[in-house]
C-alpha cells in the first residue's frame, strides 16, 4: 500500500506548496495546447518521474531517496502528480517562445536546467531529496537530457496531433 | 541470467515490431498515450509490490534490473495496448474478449513466475493469486484511464 509520511515536517510542507504552485500557475496562464497535447505532456512527465526515480533511487541502485522513506510514499505520488507533470508543462509551455533559432532553444534548455537545479538544492536543504552516490551535478546532466526529451516529444505529438484522421469520419 | 536477457530482447525487439501492424489499426497518438498510461501504471503498481510490501524482491544481480526493467517498459505496455486492441474489435464476442483478458492476466502472472526461475525477481510471499489481483487492478485502472484519454482526444478532433 501507499505509505503516509512518517512526520509530517518541512519536506512536505515544501512538496505542498511548490506543487500548489505550479498547479495554480498551469491553471492560470492562458491555454497553448490543445487538452490532448496538454494531457500528453502531463502523462509524459508523469512516466518519466515513475521511471528515472525507479531505476535511479529504487533498488538496487539506491543512489537516492525521496522525502522520508526509501519506500514508496503518498508524497511521492504528489510529487509525480504535481511537482513534475506541471514543471514539463510549463518548461514547453516557455519553450513556444523559444523555440526559433536553435541559439535560443538551447540557452532556453540550459538555463531552465540551470533554474530547475537550483530549485533542487532548496529542496535538498529541505530534506525532500537525500543524496548517496548522487551529485546535483549530475542533476543538471539529467535535466538537460528529460527537457530536450520534453521537446522532442512535444514536436512528435503536434506532429501526429495536426496528421492525424479524425475518427469516426 | 545473461541467456534470459537474451530471449527477453528477442521478444522486446518483436512486440516492439507488432506495433508497426498495431500502428494501422489504432491511432498512433492513441498508441502512445495507452503506452504512456500502461508504463507509468506497471511501474507504479511494482514499485508497491517490490519495495513497499517488499513481497517480491529485485535481484542485485547486475542483470536484474535490466530485465526487470525490459518488463516494465517493453513487455506488459505492448501486452496491455494488445488487449486493447482485441478489446475494442466489434467482430469478437463477449465471452472470447474474456478469455483474451484472462489470458492477458495469466501472461504477467507468467512472467513474474519465469523471473523467479532465472532468479530475477524473489518472491517473499508472493503467489499466483496476488498476481491476477494486481493485474485486474491494473486492467481497471488502464481501462478507465484510456477511455478517458480516448474520449479526450476524439471530442477534440471532431471539432
Amino acid at each position: 500500500m501507499l505509505l503516509l509520511p512518517k512526520k509530517f515536517d518541512e519536506n512536505e510542507i515544501f512538496i505542498l506548496i511548490i506543487g500548489f504552485f505550479l498547479t495554480l500557475l498551469v491553471l492560470i496562464l492562458p491555454r497553448k495546447f490543445s487538452l490532448t497535447e496538454t494531457v500528453l505532456i502531463f502523462l509524459f512527465n508523469f512516466y518519466l518521474a515513475a521511471v528515472v526515480d525507479h531505476i535511479i533511487a529504487g533498488p538496487p541502485l539506491n543512489l537516492y531517496d525521496i522525502m522520508d522513506d526509501p519506500k514508496f510514499e503518498i508524497m511521492d505520488l504528489f510529487m509525480y502528480l504535481f511537482v513534475y507533470t506541471s514543471s514539463g508543462y510549463l518548461f514547453i509551455y516557455g519553450y513556444t517562445y523559444f523555440s526559433r533559432p536553435w541559439y535560443k532553444s538551447t540557452a532556453y534548455v540550459l538555463a531552465v536546467a540551470l533554474f530547475t537545479v537550483g530549485l533542487e538544492w532548496i529542496a535538498h536543504n529541505f530534506l525532500v531529496f537525500k543524496y548517496f552516490e548522487w551529485s546535483i551535478y549530475f542533476s543538471m546532466i539529467a535535466y538537460v537530457i528529460l527537457f530536450t526529451v520534453n521537446i522532442y516529444f512535444f514536436k512528435l505529438v503536434r506532429h501526429l496531433l495536426r496528421n492525424a484522421h479524425v475518427p469516426g469520419q | 541470467m545473461a541467456f534470459y536477457l537474451a530471449v527477453k530482447i528477442f521478444i522486446s525487439i518483436l512486440l516492439l515490431g507488432t506495433l508497426l501492424f498495431l500502428k494501422k489499426k489504432i491511432y498512433p497518438i492513441e498508441l502512445i498515450g495507452s503506452y504512456l498510461i500502461s508504463a507509468s501504471l506497471f511501474e507504479i503498481l511494482y514499485n508497491i509490490i517490490s519495495v513497499n510490501s517488499a513481497i517480491l524482491k529485485t535481484s542485485s544481480a547486475k542483470l536484474g534490473l535490466p530485465l526487470i526493467q525490459l518488463d516494465r517498459l517493453v513487455v506488459y505496455p505492448i501486452l496491455t495496448i494488445w488487449l486493447l486492441y482485441f478489446l475494442r474489435r466489434q467482430n469478437i464476442k463477449y465471452l472470447q474478449k474474456y478469455f483474451i483478458a484472462l489470458l492477458w492476466s495469466s501472461m504477467v502472472v507468467a512472467i513474474v513466475f519465469l523471473n523467479q526461475h532465472f532468479e530475477v525477481a524473489e518472491s517473499q510471499g508472493w503467489y499466483a493469486f496476488i498476481g491476477y489481483v494486481e493485474a485486474f487492478v491494473m486492467f481497471v485502472s488502464f481501462m478507465g484511464l484510456s477511455y478517458i484519454f480516448h474520449s479526450i482526444w476524439v471530442k477534440e478532433a471532431r471539432q
